[in-house]
């Protein structure tokens, strides 16, 4: 059984764990490749400051609520763990703004201390009225991608460096199953009109003394287009746009200023801080996560393919929980080739 | 003209700042900082400067909450500044655990941070030798920077600084017209004080920039407080040890027992030891 994965980002390297985590001892043998052009640490992933938190509301999507809640909780359990530092994994409390009071978020349960914020605390954000406060983690990919790759490397996963150009081309190599993590490029394996880039640029900067994160809300411009600033483990992100349907990763020096006094203007105190680098990315936005398994016809032959892309701008927060449902997809597609040894029921 | 002659005995965050409030709200004062030491080697260098009071049972609890609330309203409004980073003052925020559920579950300041709350059986999870919790928002005042930053706000009003010992009062006290005495520790020789006593306090400093949070055991033996540019962890609480040598085995202490209140700490490395 040989299962190819396009795409090594968050989503590509924690499907292709948790297929093996699932099925390695119940499929014999199981070949898991991984193939793409871009590796840690140039990956979308990478450049994310990290943060985990979904969109304040999930309009419906409430699969995707559950799925982040379940990275959480996963990410949390690995705290007190020797491994968390490795992993780019730590704690970090802070504030949502908003202008005017807005219903509570998809995400308050699965967060700790989830609560609103006093008056007294919304002097210190002059303009804001409304917000919420609580503690959340970071998961940074720079660390996150290298481990997990640590990891699947040890157990024997092979990584190719190389641009696939379509699911023939790997189903072709004798490729049994095709798991699609290609991120924002996804269209250019199969067109898919809902999947948009999300451009967003961000500032890092130095930044020490900031401990909590800052996100502003502004219901007229939509998520991530107001600033915040998110503490890394040595610098600060300063963010940001979110531009749909724009594929430029070029910086913009205009948008450089932009973003830099909005946050300065939050936080008073960056004025002094050393800025460091820009980047830009290309978030995969699509109007829910594409997390589904399809049969090509091509020819006279069919194969299998398990998307799992369009995670916007929370593929770190949602992460796990959609690889542990791509892992029970193709669990499915064993069971149904009577590959799955009997007494071992799936337990996903 | 300044007609009146002050002279401010300490050079620590009381003195200072006794100094530099004296200065900059009474214009006819002179005032004269004397000490014999300055940042960075005053006892207020050494303390994380985390802002959480303790109670003192014979002063009478209003007092000690409008100095509180005063000391953070005051401290908040640097923190929000652009000053914020020179100052080194910022918001922290963090936990407060307990063994042993405490009597008084609801301390006299809790009004006077922000976001006071009883930590979330959730959130104690991650504890499981403690059985409550307190969450909630304070500031930390960071002396190795904030007192510079005091002594130059002092110069800029005028004020004049000595580094001197001073041992005999009576002496000063020819040259000026008001002692404000803040020598700390020192008092019990100048002063011939024999209620004061030193409290001795050892911690590391630690290289963890990833944490964020500040975690305080509610027995006061063992806090993790995340800093500008390293994580002081301790401690020690040793009344009447006057010894300012490193001990061995209260290092090995702090270690273990900040490390079982954050594994995280295990892979950092010590930058320095006080």
């Amino acid at each position: 059984m040989k299962v190819c994965i396009i795409g090594a980002g968050v989503i590509g390297l924690s499907t292709a764990q948790s297929i093996y985590q699932h099925f390695h001892s119940r499929v014999s043998p199981l070949t898991i490749e991984v193939y793409a052009d871009i590796f840690t640490p140039l990956t979308t992933s990478d450049g994310a400051a990290g943060f985990w938190q979904p969109y304040l509301y999930d309009n419906g999507n409430v699969k995707e609520t559950q799925w982040n809640k379940e990275t959480f909780d996963y990410l949390l359990s690995f705290l007190n763990s020797p491994d968390s530092i490795k992993m780019g994994i730590f704690l970090e409390s802070g504030y949502n703004l908003c202008f005017e009071p807005m219903p509570e978020p998809s995400f308050k349960q699965a967060v700790l201390g989830f609560r609103q914020l006093s008056k007294r605390e919304l002097e210190m954000f002059p303009g804001f009225s409304f917000g919420w406060f609580n503690t959340a983690l970071v998961i940074e990919g720079k660390s996150y991608l290298p481990w997990l790759m640590d990891w699947l490397n040890q157990r024997g996963v092979k990584f190719f460096q190389r641009k696939i150009d379509s699911f023939k081309e790997l189903s072709d190599s004798g490729a049994d199953m095709i798991i699609n993590c290609s991120g924002v490029r996804s269209g250019e394996l199969q067109p898919d009109p809902e999947l948009q880039p999300a451009r967003g640029q961000i500032i890092k900067v130095d930044a020490p003394w900031l401990k909590h994160w800052v996100i502003t809300h502004d219901s007229k411009l939509g998520t991530y287009n107001t600033p915040y600033l998110i503490p890394g483990s040595r610098l600060v992100t300063v963010g940001g746009v979110f531009q749909v349907g724009n594929w430029n990763r070029m910086n913009s020096s205009v948008e450089h200023k932009q973003i830099w006094e909005g946050a300065c203007k939050l936080e008073p105190s960056l004025q002094h801080a050393r800025i460091v680098e820009d980047w830009t990315g290309l978030r995969p936005a699509r109007s829910k996560v594409r997390l589904e398994r399809e049969s090509i016809r091509c020819g006279g032959h069919s194969f299998e393919v398990i998307h799992n892309y369009g995670h916007g701008g929370f593929g770190l927060t949602i992460h796990r929980g959609c690889a542990e449902e791509a892992a029970r997809l193709f669990g499915q597609f064993l069971e149904q080739k009577g590959l799955l040894t009997s007494q071992a029921k799936s337990r996903l | 003209m300044k007609r009146v002659k002050v002279a401010v005995v300490g050079a620590g965050v009381v003195g200072l700042s006794t100094a530099v409030c004296i200065a900059e709200t009474l214009p006819y004062c002179s005032v004269t900082l004397i000490s014999e030491k300055f940042s960075p080697h005053t006892t207020s260098d050494g303390a994380a400067g985390i802002l959480l009071p303790k109670e003192f049972p014979d002063i009478p609890l209003e007092w000690q909450q409008q100095w509180f609330k005063k000391s953070f309203e005051y401290l908040l409004a640097i923190a929000d500044s652009p000053q914020a980073s020179d100052a080194g003052v910022y918001l922290s925020s963090g936990y407060q655990i307990f063994k042993d559920v405490p009597r008084d579950k609801k301390p006299f300041w809790a009004d006077l941070v922000f976001g006071f709350r009883y930590m979330t059986d959730h959130e104690l999870k991650r504890f499981p030798d403690h059985k409550f919790g307190q969450a909630f928002t304070t500031l930390k005042c960071e002396c190795l920077s904030y007192l510079p930053w005091l002594e130059q706000r002092f110069i800029a009003v005028g004020g004049r600084i000595i580094h001197e010992k001073v041992t005999d009062l009576h002496k000063l006290a020819l040259n000026y017209d008001a002692i404000i005495n803040c020598s700390g520790l020192g008092s019990r020789a100048l002063l011939k004080d024999e209620e004061v006593y030193p409290v001795r306090g050892q911690i590391l400093k630690l290289h963890a920039p990833w944490l964020k949070n500040f975690i305080r055991d509610g027995d006061g033996n063992t806090y993790i407080y995340p800093g500008i540019r390293f994580v002081s962890v301790g401690g020690t609480r040793q009344a009447d040890d006057w010894r300012m040598e490193l001990d061995e085995r209260d290092r090995e202490g702090i270690l273990e027992r900040s490390v079982r209140l954050e594994p995280s700490l295990r892979a950092a490395a010590i930058l320095g030891l006080l």
